[in-house]
């Protein structure tokens, strides 16, 4: 039971004045008689103390003081607050990122007391249809409405925690509404070890893990300049109200380094750890002690050295070419087209049988790219300014004083020209994917000019897929992690060694677990380090915060008001008091 | 005070008339046996006829068959002087209605029945005295004097029968039926006396009590400050069941006491409470009593 207004109880105070009032009027009770003389000499009886006791507390009195009392509780608004066995509809949301693995002294996780929180939610609301949503970044539905209650008691048993990080407010209200919309379920509640503060009001949380946390929230290595072993970034955070004594150990399967530290209550702090013996590429940082939640006391790093890229050259060499190509990636130079992952020709004609990748550069490709005699070249007409192979150039800054009239076929795709003159071009076939450039280098301003290594790189890039470094080395579970330029793909495996399916032409996955994931390709095998994200380390939400989410849920509950009763009350002992102080006036008046 | 007499409460009394029970020398003609001859349809006697009488009384078939002369007498019918001694002392203040309001009401319907019996009716209402009053009169008109008299009234002071009693006698000089209305709780001194003299004088007496109902149940419980209404004097006194059970006793010897008297003397005597309706009183308790008929 609740009080709306509990400030009401001070009027009690007015009791004082009506105790006042009632020994103000209070006198020897008299009785008047037609003839004193029946009544003198009678016996007196002597008084007990009950009936003493009877004759002070004076029923009016007694029952003035009820109506206060019971008027002062109806100005306090009185109310019961109750939940009903059914409601228009119960969302029940999940919280299924990793940090939900945390356990408590008793090896329970979060997520379980989270399950037994909705079951026991369930049980209570046995008439009402019920969705479960396990929500992270990447949300599921374990249950819809329309699902028999036992079908979502068993969704929910056989639901599991994932490792991917917390999923937004946003993308629940969006899954809710896939489920006929939040305004489709009475009560929406969501089980987690944390309040979302953006959370609608009308939502109801329960907190269902709430543990100290020591945790490795980032960590990346990079090599030193002088190639003498790396240096590692780690970051911790002590998320408890104690000091940790932690120890930070780096790992790289070889050499092993470590570093000691005294965290303070609530630190967060980031440290350089040099590592001058390491050689290797795959690095482990673990945190020790452990604790609750291990998964983010160790975090994995994958040094990213990039694959050569073959090239087969055909005709002169060129070393500002070469210069050029070996700015953008490390250039292994092989006999054979076959093997090669780009083919240039340079100066030279290519047979029809060449396939693959080419680059062309006044050249000719037998009955693709025929060239013809040479002109002046007086300016460089852009035909596609926003084409890919002109990011970052500057087109105009090119001179060239001559280039050759290729015959190019008509689904030859003109870049750059000058009037009729093809000067760049892209020309595809069923075999060949080509990038012609018509003028001779040593005939222009090319080599010289910031625009050159820069288109070659823009040629390199979209002939051959260059492996992203980037996704290697922050990734976490549950981001798209790209697999290109690592050659041809043979095998992807998890850090349990289970193959993960990789479909031909994807060059993405969303790794599911943290570790080393295993790339096998036709260049080699390659390590793809997956962290649990590290949001899931942060602290939670400090309990004051809770204060929003709490009143959504007392909001929320079912409320009646009491106060209409205890005013009826009030009102039949006010009846009560007066009929009471009637019957006695009259009989006061009989006596007189 | 209230009105005493409505039309609903006249079509109640309307079939109620005094009882006398001795002839009554009235001075007018009314409904009541006269010890004098008179004039009226009930034959009385004969006598021997004397020079003067109306020869229109001398029965002939009388004449015929003795031959004497003999007159016919009849029944001399004449009015009942109604005296109604209504007490207003303080003590008759007590109760809802108070006893002396109840005591009014009775009076103006007795006061009603003698005047339409074509009796003469006086109010002479006391306390330990007789506050001014209205001698016998006849006719409705009456009626309208002793219901005014009976509204200006307010109850007050100490009772004395005696002593109204001995006024009442300096006042009038022609006895009839006295009616005497009061709680007699405190009559005050030698009251029998008084009533002894009245009865001397010729009067028929009757005695009315009016009580409350707390007169003869008090429900007083707890230490209570007893004040007489007539003298002021107090008495605080724990009253308990044993207390309330001696008042009882009390109460009822006096009751029986008055009872005795009455009967002793003649005196007819009638007790109600101010709970019971005036009609039932007049039509069961003073028909059966043999006051009215």
């Amino acid at each position: 039971m609740t009080l709306a207004s509990p400030h009401a109880f001070y009027l009690l105070f007015a009791s004082l004045l009506v105790l006042l009032l009632h020994a103000l009027s209070a006198r020897e009770r008299r009785r008047d008689v037609s003839a004193l003389a029946l009544w003198e000499g009678l016996p007196g009886e002597p008084q007990s103390r009950a009936a003493r006791l009877r004759q002070q507390l004076d029923p009016l009195i007694l029952l003035q003081l009820a109506v206060l009392l019971a008027l002062v509780t109806a100005l306090a608004q009185p109310a019961w607050m109750t939940r009903s066995t059914s409601l228009s509809g119960l969302a029940i949301v999940l919280d299924g990122s990793a940090s939900m693995r945390a356990t408590d002294d008793d090896d329970t996780t979060a997520y379980d007391r989270a399950v037994q929180e909705a079951l026991s939610l369930i049980e209570r609301y046995p008439a009402t249809a019920t969705a479960v949503v396990q929500l992270s970044s990447r949300p599921t539905i374990l249950a819809r409405p329309d699902h028999a209650h036992t079908d979502v008691r068993d969704a929910l048993l056989r639901s599991e925690p994932t490792w991917y990080g917390e999923g937004t407010t946003e993308t629940l209200v969006a899954l809710l509404g896939s489920l006929g919309g939040e305004s489709q379920f009475e009560r929406v509640v969501v089980l987690s070890d944390h309040v979302a503060p953006d959370l609608p009001a009308t939502f109801e949380s329960i907190l269902v893990g709430t543990a100290d946390n020591l945790a490795l929230t980032g960590f990346t290595v990079r090599e030193n300049r002088d190639g003498i072993g790396v240096t590692a970034l780690v970051s911790v955070l002590n998320d408890s109200d104690g000091y940790a004594d932690a120890t930070i150990r780096i790992d790289d399967r070889t050499n092993q380094t470590s570093l000691s530290l005294l965290l303070e209550p609530g630190e967060a702090g980031s440290f350089l750890i040099p590592f001058p013996t390491s050689g290797g590429t795959r690095f482990t940082a673990s945190l020790d002690p452990g604790d609750g939640f291990p998964a983010d006391n160790q975090r994995t790093f994958s040094l990213d050295r990039p694959i050569d890229v073959r090239v087969h050259w055909l005709g002169t060499e060129n070393r500002y070419l070469m210069a050029a190509l070996r700015a953008v990636a490390p250039i292994r130079l092989v006999d054979s087209p076959a093997d090669a992952d780009l083919t240039v020709v340079h100066d030279a004609a290519a047979p029809a049988s060449l396939a693959g990748t080419i680059l062309c550069i006044h050249g000719a490709i037998e009955g693709l790219i025929t060239p013809g005699d040479s002109f002046p070249v007086s300016q460089v007409d852009v035909t596609q300014p926003d084409h890919a192979l002109l990011q970052d150039v500057e087109p105009d800054a090119f001179r060239i004083r001559r280039a050759p009239a290729a015959a190019l076929p008509a689904s030859a795709s003109i870049v750059l020209g000058s009037r009729e003159l093809p000067l760049l071009a892209i020309v595809d076939d069923s075999t060949r994917s080509v990038v012609y450039l018509a003028p001779d280098i040593l005939d222009s301003n090319l080599p010289i000019t910031v625009g050159f290594p820069l288109l070659i790189r823009n040629i390199l890039s979209g002939l051959v897929r260059l492996p992203s470094g980037l996704a290697y080395r922050s990734a976490e579970v549950g981001d798209p992690i790209s697999l290109a330029g690592r050659g041809t793909i043979d095998a992807l495996y998890d850090p349990n060694d289970e193959r993960i399916d990789v479909p031909d032409g994807l060059s993405t996955f969303r790794p599911t677990v943290p570790g080393f994931h295993t790339l096998l390709t036709d260049r080699g095998a390659f390590a793809i380090a997956v962290n649990v994200p590290a949001g899931e380390s942060s602290a939670p939400e400090p309990p004051g915060a809770v204060d929003a989410p709490v009143h959504a849920t007392r909001s929320s509950l079912r409320t009646i008001p009491l106060w209409p009763l205890v005013a009826g009350v009030a009102v039949l002992l006010l009846l009560g008091e007066a009929v009471l102080h009637a019957s006695r006036r009259r009989l006061l008046r009989r006596a007189r | 005070m209230a009105t005493y007499i409505d039309e609903t409460f006249l079509r109640q009394l309307s079939n109620l008339r005094f009882i006398v029970k001795g002839r009554r020398k009235g001075h007018l003609a009314g409904l009541h046996a006269s010890p004098r001859a008179g004039v009226s349809l009930e034959f009385a006697d004969y006598r021997a006829y004397t020079p003067g009488d109306d020869f229109r009384t001398i029965d002939w078939n009388v004449v015929g068959r003795l031959d004497r002369l003999l007159v016919k007498t009849y029944v001399h019918e004449a009015d009942l002087p109604i005296h109604l001694l209504v007490d207003f002392s303080a003590s008759m203040r007590i109760g809802v209605p108070s006893k002396a309001h109840y005591a009014a009401h009775l009076a103006a319907a007795m006061a009603y029945l003698g005047l339409r019996g074509l009796d003469r009716v006086g109010l002479y209402p006391f306390t330990d005295q007789l506050i001014p009053s209205l001698p016998v009169r006849h006719g409705m008109g009456q009626m309208g004097r002793i219901l005014r008299l009976l509204r200006d009234i307010d109850p007050g002071g100490r009772t004395s029968i005696r002593a109204a009693i001995l006024e009442f006698l300096a006042q009038t000089h022609e006895s009839g039926l006295t009616v005497i209305i009061s709680d007699f709780l405190s009559p005050g001194p030698d009251f029998e006396d008084g009533l002894a003299r009245l009865a001397h004088r010729g009067d028929e007496l009757v005695l009315l009590q009016v009580l409350d109902p707390e007169d003869l149940t008090p429900h007083s419980a707890g230490t209570t400050r007893l004040v007489d209404v007539e003298s002021s004097q107090h008495v605080t006194l724990t009253i308990g069941q044993r207390t309330l059970d001696e008042y009882v006793r009390r109460i009822h010897a006096q009751h029986e006491a008055l009872r005795t008297f009455s009967f002793q003397r003649g005196i007819p005597y009638f007790r109600t409470t101010t709970d019971v309706p005036i009609e039932r009183f007049l039509h069961q308790d003073l028909r059966r009593g043999g006051l009215l008929r």
